[in-house]
This record gives C-alpha cells, sequence and structure tokens, in this order.
C-alpha cells in the first residue's frame, strides 16, 4: 500500500495547535491551495512545506494572513529575479571568450 | 571565544526596558527572518544572533547574568551557585521566542548558559526541527553520471544519490536529516545546495553546453574538417567553405545529461572563431595583396 501524500487540516491544526480559520484565511488569499476528499478539506503533501512556513512567519512574526500574502507575493519575486540573475550571469559568461 | 554584546546586536540601551527589548527583536527579527531572506546565509546568521541576545535579554534571570558577568563570563559558575542558594526553586517570566529556527547558539552563550537551547514558558507547542545547509562541491565531470555519494553530517553517515545534470546553486532537501524537532514535533530536513565547478572548456547553461573553436581564416574560407572534443569523446565536423566568425552549429544530444530524465542530453552548440593568421612571410603577404586587388570583399 502507497504511503499517504496529504494530510487532513483538522490534522495540521491540532498538531501545530493553531485554529482552523488560520488555513482557510490562507487559502481565501490564494497563499496555499487546498484539495477535498470526501468532503473534508485536506492539504497536498506538495504544499506542506508552503503552509508550514507561512505559519512559521504567523507565529514568529506575528504576520497576518494579509501580510503573509503581501510576503509570499514578494518571495516569489525575489525568486524569479534570483533565477533571472542567475540565468543573465550564465549568459554573460558565455560571451567571455569574445571580449 | 569572544564576548558578544547582546545589546549591540539588538541596538538598544543597556537600561532597556522589557517592552523596547522586545520592540527591537520583532523589528530585527522581520528584518532578517531566513524565510523573508531566502538563499542569505548572512541573514540566517544574524537571525540566530538576534534570537541569541532576545533570549538572554528577555529573560530576567539570564540578563541579570548576562548583565554581571557577560565580559567576565569565566567566572558565571559563582553566579548559578549564589543565585541556587537564593532562589532554589528558579523559574522566570516573561516574552521569550519559542520558534522553531534558530535553535543554535554561540559557544559564548553555551558556555554561560550552557546548550539547553530556547526556555519554553509558551506551553508544549510542537516545532519541526532546524533544517541544515550545507554546500557539496562537485567537478562538472562529476555530475555527468548519476552516482552514490557518502557525506558525513553531523558525525552521521548519509548516503545520497547525486542525479546527473544537477545545476549548480540547485538545492536538494533529504527529509528528516536535520535537527530534533522540538517538543516531539518532526526532525527538520538537510538541504544540500551543489557548488558545480566548470574547468572544462565547456560553458554550461543547464543541459545546453557552448564551446568555441578557432577556426583558420584558410578553413573558414575553403571549407574542411576539424576535430573537435566533445563529453563523448572526438567528433569530426565538416566546415561548410565561406563560414564566417561567430557560425554556430548545434550537435544534438552532445551536451549535458537532462537533470532526472535519464538518456536525455542537451546539445553542444559549436561558436567559430575565425583566426586572422599572424606572422606572415612575405610571399604569403603578397598573396594577400593579390587578393586585395581582385576588389575581394
Amino acid at each position: 500500500m502507497g504511503a499517504r501524500n496529504y494530510i487532513r487540516i483538522k490534522e495540521f491544526c491540532s498538531s501545530h495547535e493553531i485554529e482552523e480559520s488560520f488555513v482557510y484565511e490562507l487559502q481565501e488569499f490564494e497563499v496555499i491551495k487546498l484539495e477535498f476528499r470526501d468532503r473534508e478539506p485536506i492539504l497536498h503533501l506538495t504544499e506542506l512545506p508552503r503552509l508550514e512556513k507561512m505559519l512559521r512567519l504567523h507565529r514568529e512574526l506575528q504576520i497576518n494572513p494579509e501580510g503573509l500574502q503581501a510576503v509570499d507575493h514578494l518571495l516569489k519575486k525575489v525568486r524569479d529575479l534570483q533565477d533571472e540573475v542567475k540565468q543573465l550571469r550564465n549568459k554573460l559568461n558565455r560571451f567571455e571568450d569574445f571580449m | 571565544m569572544d564576548f558578544i554584546d547582546y545589546y549591540k546586536v539588538l541596538g538598544i540601551d543597556k537600561n532597556a526596558t522589557e517592552s523596547e527589548i522586545k520592540k527591537a527583536y520583532r523589528k530585527l527579527a522581520r528584518k532578517h527572518h531566513p524565510d523573508i531572506n531566502p538563499n542569505d546565509p548572512e541573514s540566517e546568521k544574524r537571525f540566530k544572533q538576534i534570537n541569541e541576545a532576545n533570549e538572554v535579554l528577555s529573560d530576567p534571570e539570564k540578563r541579570k547574568k548576562y548583565d554581571k558577568y557577560g565580559k567576565d563570563w569565566q567566572h558565571a559558575e559563582e553566579f548559578e551557585k549564589q543565585r541556587r542558594s537564593q532562589n532554589p526553586g528558579g523559574g522566570s517570566g516573561g516574552y521569550t521566542y519559542s520558534g522553531g529556527q534558530g535553535a543554535d547558539f554561540s559557544d559564548f552563550f553555551e558556555s554561560m548558559f550552557g546548550g539547553s537551547g530556547f526556555s519554553n514558558r509558551g506551553g508544549r507547542v510542537k516545532y519541526k526541527g532546524q533544517d541544515y545547509n550545507a554546500t557539496l562541491e562537485l567537478d562538472l565531470l562529476d555530475v555527468l553520471h548519476t552516482h552514490k555519494r557518502t557525506l558525513t553530517i553531523n558525525n552521521k553517515n548519509i548516503r545520497i544519490t547525486i542525479p546527473a545534470g544537477i545545476e549548480d546553486g540547485q538545492t536538494i532537501k533529504i527529509k528528516g536529516h536535520g535537527g530534533e524537532g522540538i517538543n516531539g514535533g518532526p526532525k527538520g530536513d538537510l538541504l544540500i545546495t551543489f557548488s558545480i565547478r566548470n574547468t572544462t572548456a565547456f560553458k554550461r547553461e543547464g543541459p545546453q553546453l557552448y564551446k568555441t573553436v578557432q577556426l583558420p581564416l584558410t578553413r573558414a574560407v575553403l571549407g574542411g574538417e576539424v576535430v573537435i572534443d566533445t563529453l563523448s569523446g572526438k567528433v569530426k565536423l565538416n566546415v561548410k567553405p565561406e563560414t564566417q566568425n561567430g557560425t554556430q552549429v548545434k550537435l544534438k544530444g552532445k551536451g549535458f545529461p537532462v537533470y532526472k530524465k535519464e538518456g536525455h542530453f542537451g546539445d553542444l552548440i559549436i561558436t567559430y572563431q575565425v583566426q586572422i593568421p599572424k606572422g606572415l612571410t612575405d610571399t604569403q603577404i603578397k598573396l594577400f595583396k593579390q587578393l586585395e586587388e581582385t576588389n575581394l570583399n
């Protein structure tokens, strides 16, 4: 039998001692994506690190869900820019031979 | 081991109140939190210092000890003995950071307060253990084939598979090989970032390889053959007559392995750089002059 690739929101919230409403708010703000299994909200394991990160930011820096949405958006931009810089560096490297 | 000025770390005065410490800590923690600063080891280091400073200064007992013995930490044990005789029950209140990140301490902290980690007066909240970060340096040719390697992390041997085609700067996560969870939380992960040294004549962009090949002027004009080195051996190429400087030729499947797609390879792009001859003989100069007279452009 294969390992389960999702976690029930109830399970997550009880093990992290957090209100379920926090998770639903993050979903409303499109920070995480929830799915439903047997009419029960679940989170795919690939999304779990993202939710854990948001929970850390919420708890450790007292950032509310609106703030988390902004942080999430800006972090994505940072990652995209870091990738772009890396690609451009690689490209530049290629032309070094001609300089 | 150096003395750490925790007041300086938090940018506060020695007489700072509890609320001023809390405010300064929160302000700096927001700025340097590792989740807000991905791939920034400097911020991570700073975050740990901030946490450590807060751990000490927000706890009246620790602060008292630090203020008294901070610069003279070797004698801190005397303070402990004195404290135990005066207050056998111990215990303290106040705000304490109790997050899952940054729970490792400087030698200075350990020597003064021991290695017990953050106090946990905020309840039995489970936290995932700390993620460990490691960098693995490999040569480009090392990642030409998928292979296994044994790494020693914190005195434990971990055997990992390194897939062919892994990128420079790419990070892979080995679940559950990080720090112990807090209050029964799951173990952290081990994040290995690859630093791939490239000392070959190839430039790499993902699975695409690039190489510049010097082409003698006569070969570029008249055409012919050149033999070039690829990662899978020598290849003979036909050079078309009148090949221009900067002309590119694509050798399909002669590039680098595609990450996690066994048997798939990128291409090798050859760029011809036409060499202008130097040290011509009188005869050669004469021949070039004759060429010039033909109005050759």
